[in-house]
């Protein structure tokens, strides 16, 4: 046991300084294991860690450059258009102030050159992220429209943005992306009308339906338009496919031309009739200073064949000493023929008789020599008495509903007076006016097609009120318009005694009206003859005929007076006196060249389809991308240019727009109703042009009054169809007031119509031109409103991201 | 000798399983600040638009204190035939989005 123990114990010493060696090995092999450790940590720290913090940070400064270069865009976005002191501002609309704007194609626009892009640095800086960047933005503009009447352009804007952490220079990230731009100046010369309807209407004389026409008021050349046209005219005989506005007393008074045009001084009445006074103007002449006339031509004047006749029964009477039956003509020969057998042949009334049998033929008197004692005591005795009035004091114009004609006014039914409005069986119970130009024969005997001459020449009453709501703002009418009043005349009565075949008798004719009678009939009678004389009130119209009628060759324009100034189509401001310039003052639209004039069907606004800054297929995507909710109410958003290509644009929910647009309808109507801008337009410019290339507008809205502020344009493409759906028109849809605000473009413009679309009874449309649509670069209290729009694309066309290098 | 190796073996993983614990114990905490505010659940308020649109009427114009420039060059250009038939052409073709 003893020897076990003894050994035991000197195994463990020497397992003891064994163990001691090992623990010391064990130690160093630790040491050796910890050193390893931190040489390979310090590795990776120095190889992929380093590579793996670069690329967090490459990763970083390329979402901060993005960030800065979205901030550089969204900074212009906000000043491009709405901040007239910023130099980005202006330097995007310096292309179209250039003398040679294409000349300065695709050279850069600097709009920023080196931008601290804050709300970057500060996100970076609330990290703790030590960040140095800065941006820049240029544009280019590369493309022009085509289009000589538009001024329009296509650029892009490139925007760096170069960031790197402070102390990492060389780590450097540059992100470049790229935006379209469309330039696009609105202003187009249709801004210019306040109305252009290039089609023929029926309306523009409505007295129950009325068109005011409210324009700018007049500052220099600067003058709102209006052009009428007349494509499309009704199928007539007529020559003269021209408009006549009617016009008015009680509402053109005012204006300077009226009173030259008729010597104005007070409303006057024929003398000694029954007559009301509201002629515009009276003269008396003597009937034998007319010339151009010829005896001949008054031999069938019933009133001077009335009283041979009575000296001829009378004769014929006194030859048998008995009253006897009244008779005319062959009877009256007969009489005479009969008569004079129980008269002695001295007798002077069997001289009478035996001159009218032997001369007479039927109703030809004229060789008798008592016929021709009392037309020559006529001739020398007749004063020919004629007044100027309007048509509301000829026929009662307010009380009539279309298709009807309206009555005449009592007092014009009167003998004398009635020579416009005999309502006998001899004019078919319509009077001369009306009767003439409803007739199908033509003015030469040998036309013999069955066409209407013109039953748009009956369309009388008021013109529309063109001259705005006090009848006193001018404008310029354009296009075959003319002025129409018409003329009252009439052969005054008289007493004169004359010898008469050894007997005196009193010679007492009856006033002898003068009817209307087409100017170019034929055969000429003395009623439409043209004369010697001169019978116009004055020396700015022409009156030559001395039948009563319509005198239809002034000018409209000449209601402005002796000067109206404005510019032509070389933009040069020209002055013409309207009251003695040729009618019509303008045949077509000003336009330049002025030398060679393109008729009103070729106007229209040209679309460069390269400048549309939106596209979308339908309505449906336009109403969804561009129109949301702002306090409540339905806005629809504008940016320059937005074209949609087809179907039924209903914005009649829209009641307000924000921004500068003109939306372009390929095809399709437009349902519009209460439309205003939500923004002040003298702080924002805001406005928008609608225009429908196959389409019309369709008014619909809950109220009976509606106000649409835009520019509303419907000109179908191609022009000229008759198909009504192939015209663009307003239907107005029953609205007892619209209002546009703006200016209306059309080619056919209605108010009144059988299919129940036009104005309710009494309605009125409205067009006020509105200055800052007429021209959107006026000044306003010195300040200059802005004219273009400059639209950004949402869409990066370009994107690059470099890491290392630099453009700037 | 055997059972010293996997004690050096065993000290080596231990030794590793530590440093890497340490690592990834100070792992994300450098300097980036502990973001204490804690974003609420509830329905943020409403965020204006950079835009701020001033419902104002549009006030009438004053005619009075209106000055017009001349009108620009391209204002009264007439519209050629060519004119017409070229975007009548463009019609056709860049008129149309969808086939």
């Amino acid at each position: 046991m003893l020897h076990f123990m003894a050994v035991w114990s000197t195994e463990r010493q020497k397992l003891a300084g064994a163990r001691h060696g090992f623990i010391l090995y064990i130690v160093m092999a630790v040491l050796l294991a910890l050193a390893i450790l931190a040489f390979a940590l310090n590795s990776f720290k120095q190889g992929t860690v380093t590579q793996l913090a670069r690329t967090v940070d490459q990763n970083r400064l390329a979402i901060l450059a993005q960030s800065a270069n979205a901030e550089l865009v969204a900074k212009i976005r906000s000043l491009v258009n709405s901040n007239p002191d910023s130099d980005i501002f202006t330097a995007c609309r310096s292309i179209f102030t250039k003398p040679d704007p294409s000349a300065s194609l695709n050279s850069d626009i600097v709009l920023e050159s080196d931008f601290k892009p804050e709300q970057t640095l500060l996100m970076a800086q609330s990290v703790g992220y030590p960040l140095r960047i800065k941006s820049r933005a240029v544009l280019r503009v590369y493309r022009r429209a085509e289009y000589s009447s538009v001024s329009a352009f296509n650029g892009y804007l490139d925007v760096f943005s170069q960031a790197y952490r402070e102390g990492a220079e060389e780590n450097i990230i540059e992100a470049h992306q790229r935006h379209d731009v469309r330039l696009l100046d609105v202003r187009h010369s249709l801004d210019k009308y306040a109305l252009f309807v290039k089609n023929y209407s029926p309306d523009y004389n409505n007295t129950s339906r009325r068109i005011i026409v409210q324009g700018i008021k007049p500052s220099g050349p600067d003058i709102s338009r209006v052009y009428l046209g007349n494509e499309n005219y009704p199928e007539c005989r007529d020559g003269e496919k021209n408009l006549w506005l009617d016009l008015s007393f009680a509402e053109n008074k005012a204006l300077s031309g009226f009173s030259e045009l008729f010597n104005f001084s007070a409303l006057q009445k024929f003398p000694g009739g029954s007559g009301e006074a509201s002629l515009l103007t009276f003269k008396e002449t003597q009937f034998s200073s007319l010339s151009g006339i010829t005896v001949d031509q008054f031999y069938k004047v019933k009133a001077v064949m009335r009283i041979y006749e009575v000296f001829v029964n009378d004769a014929a009477d006194g030859c048998v000493g008995k009253r006897q039956d009244f008779k005319t003509g062959d009877e009256l020969k007969k009489k005479c023929a009969d008569s004079k057998k129980h008269s002695n042949s001295n007798a002077a009334s069997y001289q009478i008789c035996e001159d009218f049998e032997k001369n007479a033929a039927g109703f030809d008197y004229s060789k008798c020599s008592g016929f021709k004692k009392i037309l020559n005591t006529c001739i020398v005795e007749w004063k020919y008495h004629h007044g100027y009035i309007d048509a509301a004091g000829v026929w009662d114009v307010d009380n009539f509903e279309r298709p009807n004609l309206p009555n005449p006014r009592q007092w014009v039914t009167a003998l004398a007076y009635k020579g416009l409005s005999d309502l006998s069986e001899e004019f078919d119970k319509r009077g001369p006016y009306f009767n003439a130009f409803l007739d199908k024969k033509g003015d030469e005997p040998s036309d013999s097609t069955s066409k209407i001459y013109n039953p748009e020449r009956l369309r009388v009453g008021r013109m529309l009120k063109l001259y705005g709501y006090d009848n006193k703002t001018p404008v310029l009418v354009e296009g075959p318009v003319f002025l129409r009043f018409f003329k009252i005349a009439y052969l005054d009565t008289f007493t004169k005694q004359i010898d008469f075949f050894d007997q005196k008798k009193d010679v007492i004719p009856e006033p002898v009206p003068l009817a209307f009678r087409r100017p170019l009939l034929k055969p000429k009678t003395f009623l439409n003859t043209e004369l010697g004389n001169q019978l116009a009130a004055s020396p700015y119209f022409s009156d030559k005929m001395m039948m009563s009628g319509a005198i239809d060759n002034v000018s409209v324009n000449a209601l402005l007076g002796k000067s109206v100034t404005f510019y032509d189509g070389e933009r040069k401001p020209v002055t013409i006196n309207p009251l003695s310039a040729p009618a019509p003052t303008f045949l077509h639209p000003v336009q330049k060249p002025s030398a060679t004039p393109s008729p009103a069907r070729m106007f229209g606004r040209l679309v460069d389809f390269k400048t549309a800054s939106y596209n979308y297929p339908s309505p449906k995507e336009f109403l969804e991308n561009r129109v949301a909710p702002v306090n409540g109410k339905n806005v629809m958003f504008l940016d320059g240019l937005i074209y949609i290509e087809q179907g039924d644009l209903d914005i009649s929910e829209v009641s307000h727009y924000i921004g500068k647009g003109i939306i372009y309808l390929g095809s399709g109507d437009c349902i519009i109703g209460n439309l205003s801008r939500f923004r002040d337009q003298l702080k924002t410019n805001d406005s928008l042009r609608i225009y429908l290339r196959q389409g019309q507008y369709r008014v619909k809205a809950k109220e009976d009054e509606v106000k649409i502020e835009a520019s509303l344009a419907a000109f179908f493409n191609p022009h000229g169809s008759t198909d009504p759906n192939r015209i663009g028109t307003l239907l107005p849809n029953r609205k007892k007031k619209i209002l546009i605000r703006g200016n209306l473009l059309l080619d056919y413009l209605f108010i009144q119509d059988t299919s129940n679309t036009g104005l309710a009874p009494g309605g009125t449309l409205i067009i006020e031109h509105d200055p800052l649509l007429y021209e959107p670069a006026l000044e306003v209290s010195g300040r200059k409103l802005d004219p273009y729009h400059i639209s950004i694309g949402p869409v990066k066309t370009l994107f690059s991201i470099n890491a290392g290098g630099k453009t700037f | 000798m055997d059972q010293a190796r996997w004690l050096i073996v065993l000290s080596v993983v231990i030794c590793m399983s530590l440093t890497l614990g340490l690592l990834q114990y100070f792992a994300g905490s450098g300097p980036v600040e502990e973001i204490s505010e804690a974003i609420s659940d509830a329905p943020a308020e409403e965020v204006l638009p950079a835009l701020r649109v001033a419902a104002e009427p549009a006030a009438p114009v004053s005619l009075a204190e209106i000055r017009y420039p001349e009108p620009p060059a391209h204002i009264f250009s007439s519209v050629s035939q060519a004119e017409h038939e070229r975007e009548s052409n463009s019609f056709a073709n860049e008129g149309k989005i969808l086939p």
